[in-house]
């Protein structure tokens, strides 16, 4: 008997059966703003997963409350959630976008940019740093992701899929306490 | 003294100068479980396997294994305030321990770091923990012997310098005395010892430690120490580093004794791992590269050739068998590696043969190239001799009549064993063994009671130093036997004057 599967093989392959529909249906641009849509929904009420994941909330009340989750969205989303929560995968969805996602930027060139910061980033910075990042990695678009975390004190840090390139005062300041504690030599 | 403030500020300037602001681009992945030592992260899709992994709380980790979705990490350290989340970050480097002659007389971890609090080592060099063994054309064979000082080890399994020879029996039959010993007996023999101590009571170590300072043999060993309150990571590194040490020197044209104490637990710290990194099991539960485990490690000993300086490394491992069973999955693993094994009984033990090697298990498949001259002529038919005896020992106790021929085998026997006792961390050199064999295989002791035989050799060897010291100074110099007319006369001149003790 195989090995269970683990979230990320699960969530890799509802994420290319997702994109290949909508691939073959022409509708990647409309599809990927409704998952956008979809994963801020799912970030403002994180009440949501908690109810899906619980066993003492009957199976009809979860269904209402999919029903309700799905009604906006179109048709193919609408299909998508059912089965999700027919095959009992709805706690993978978060993930089943992520991988989404790195398709759409795959096939689009775009490359998405977590920078993190002690302030918020001004617009001009953000087209700045957004194009900057597309020259190096090559791209067509630039997506910016800020957060907010005043502990590196100034600064930016940046992750483009698996790089970092850290540039934060909390760092400069760690590594030259590090020198000042090596002995001379 | 007192403190100068200008000058503190232009060291600080100076250090400072040498800071560079510069950017650097880090390959990172996030980690998604730890716990046991272990940890899996997502992401760091380029690691490479084995390479060194820094964690957010500045642990380091080894990667393990490599898989779609996650890599395996074993943690070396710290892994408690290591969290879900934390970043790990590539360093692009292989695990490396420093190595030199500064370690010598040190006791480290298995990353070198001291534990010793006789501050820090400065080291210049490090080394990969782990690195292939000498090809086919970088070795010779072992033709110098390695004298361990134990008459039983020395006559009956001689050991050779870049030779493997397990030590093997149960628990609290001396295996590591054998060892320790051993160490001692290097003392001026131009040898660098590593003692590396996998998963002993750290009370214990510090034993060992204190009976070599106590010997002088800390001036030429260095102890590396993973206790068992450490993870199990740094147990299944331990050996590896502690031959990366002692490479160093072989590789400078040094000779080498590394002793594993021992290698079961090494195995078990490896099986635990790998059971958290979900790699399937096999027999006894260890993963499929067991062997593999110990054999690349115990390929790394060597005798190199003469155009690589001739250096060597012999190692001794220790292996701990449950209740005798040397049909066990590592005990099997590890005699087809070495060159040959020393059994330990406890039979033997208890009843007070110490050490209690039993002769009959016991080989050396290459050491007897490497025994002096002197040696193999007195020892020549000792082993074989031996277990006759133990063969008849067990006939004679049906009490039936004997005749003469096997009376004399058995009066022979029962000297030879007495002979072969000898008492912890007394360890002999070459020269004397040889004397006390040749007097025992010349029937010299067969006369003297057994009650008798320890006293008789001590007083022989006192009487040869103060008398003999030409014939003593022939052996160890030319590795010959002096003339048998000289030897004879010597021993026969001191017997005569012997008195057996009138309490029989």
């Amino acid at each position: 008997m195989p090995m269970k599967l683990d979230n990320t093989t699960v969530s890799k392959r509802y994420a290319k059966a997702l994109f290949e529909l909508a691939n073959e249906q022409h509708e990647i641009e409309p599809l990927f703003q409704e998952l956008l849509v979809l994963r801020q929904v799912l970030q403002d009420n994180p009440d949501f997963d908690a109810v899906m994941a619980s066993s003492s909330v009957t199976l009809a009340d979860q269904a209402q409350l999919v029903s309700t989750l799905k009604k906006p969205f179109s048709q193919t989303i609408q299909n998508f959630l059912q089965m999700l929560f027919d095959y009992k995968r709805m706690a993978d969805l978060g993930l089943i976008i992520d991988e989404f996602e790195k398709r759409y930027d795959a096939a689009n060139g775009r490359i998405l940019i977590k920078a993190v910061t002690a302030t918020p980033m001004t617009t001009e910075q953000t087209t700045a740093l957004g194009q900057a990042f597309v020259q190096r990695f090559d791209g067509k678009i630039a997506s910016v992701v800020n957060t907010v975390d005043p502990e590196i004190i100034g600064g930016v840090i940046v992750q483009v899929q698996d790089r970092r390139i850290d540039g934060s005062i909390r760092t400069r300041l760690n590594q030259m306490r590090e020198l000042l504690a090596q002995p001379l030599s | 003294m007192s403190i100068k403030a200008e000058e503190i500020s232009t060291l600080i300037k100076q250090q400072l100068a040498n800071y560079q602001d510069q950017l650097k681009v880090d390959e990172v992945g996030t980690v998604t479980y730890v716990g046991d030592g272990i940890a899996r992260a997502h992401g760091l899709d380029n690691v490479m396997s084995s390479e060194l992994l820094q964690f957010s709380n500045g642990s380091y980790g080894i990667a393990q294994n490599l898989e779609v979705n996650d890599v395996g990490i074993i943690v070396l350290g710290k892994f408690d305030d290591i969290r879900e989340g934390d970043t790990v970050k590539r360093t692009g480097r292989i695990m490396e321990v420093p190595v030199g002659d500064e370690l010598i007389g040190r006791v480290v971890n298995p990353l070198g770091q001291p534990v010793d609090g006789a501050g820090p080592i400065k080291t210049t060099k490090t080394r990969p923990i782990e690195s292939p063994a000498p090809g086919v054309m970088q070795r010779q064979s072992v033709d110098e012997p390695l004298q361990t000082g134990l008459k039983a080890i020395d006559a009956l399994v001689p050991i050779g310098r870049g030779q493997r020879e397990l030590i093997i029996g149960d628990r609290k039959t001396g295996k590591t005395s054998i060892a320790i010993d051993t160490i001692l007996n290097q003392k001026g023999q131009n040898m660098i010892c590593v003692y590396v101590a996998i998963g002993q009571k750290e009370s214990t170590v510090r034993a060992q430690v204190e009976t070599l300072r106590k010997f002088g043999a800390l001036d030429y060993t260095i102890v590396v120490e993973a206790g068992p309150s450490e993870p199990a990571p740094l147990l299944y590194i331990a050996p590896y580093a502690g031959s990366a040490m002692g490479e160093d020197f072989m590789y400078r044209g040094k000779h080498v004794l590394i002793i594993f104490d021992d290698l079961s637990k090494q195995a078990s710290a490896y099986r635990e791992i790998s059971l958290l990194l979900r790699r399937p099991p096999g027999r006894e539960a260890y993963p499929g590269d067991i062997f593999y485990l110990h054999s690349r490690l115990l390929e790394r000993s060597a005798k190199l050739s003469d155009a690589l300086g001739g250096g060597s490394m012999s190692a001794l491992p220790i292996i701990e068998t449950q209740a005798g069973d040397i049909s066990a999955y590592i005990p099997t693993n590890v005699i087809s590696i070495t060159d040959g094994q020393i059994f330990l009984e406890s039979d033997l033990f208890y009843s007070g043969t110490r050490p209690a090697i039993d002769a009959g298990a016991s080989v050396s498949r290459v050491g007897g190239a490497a025994q002096i001259k002197a040696m193999k002529k007195v020892a020549g038919t000792l082993r074989v001799d031996l277990a006759s005896y133990r063969e008849l020992e067990s006939f004679a106790q049906f009490g039936s009549d004997l005749d003469e021929a096997t009376q004399a085998k058995l009066n022979r026997g029962r000297r030879t064993v007495e002979v072969l006792k000898q008492p912890l961390h007394q360890p002999l050199p070459v020269e004397k063994q040889v004397i006390i064999l040749y007097a025992l295989t010349h029937g010299f002791l067969d006369s003297v009671p057994v009650d008798d035989i320890q006293r008789y050799q001590d007083e022989l060897f006192a009487n040869f130093d103060s008398n003999h010291t030409d014939l003593l100074k022939q052996i160890r110099d030319t590795g010959n036997l002096p003339a048998d007319d000289d030897i004879q006369a010597a021993i026969k001149s001191f017997s005569e004057g012997f008195s057996p003790s009138t309490a029989k």
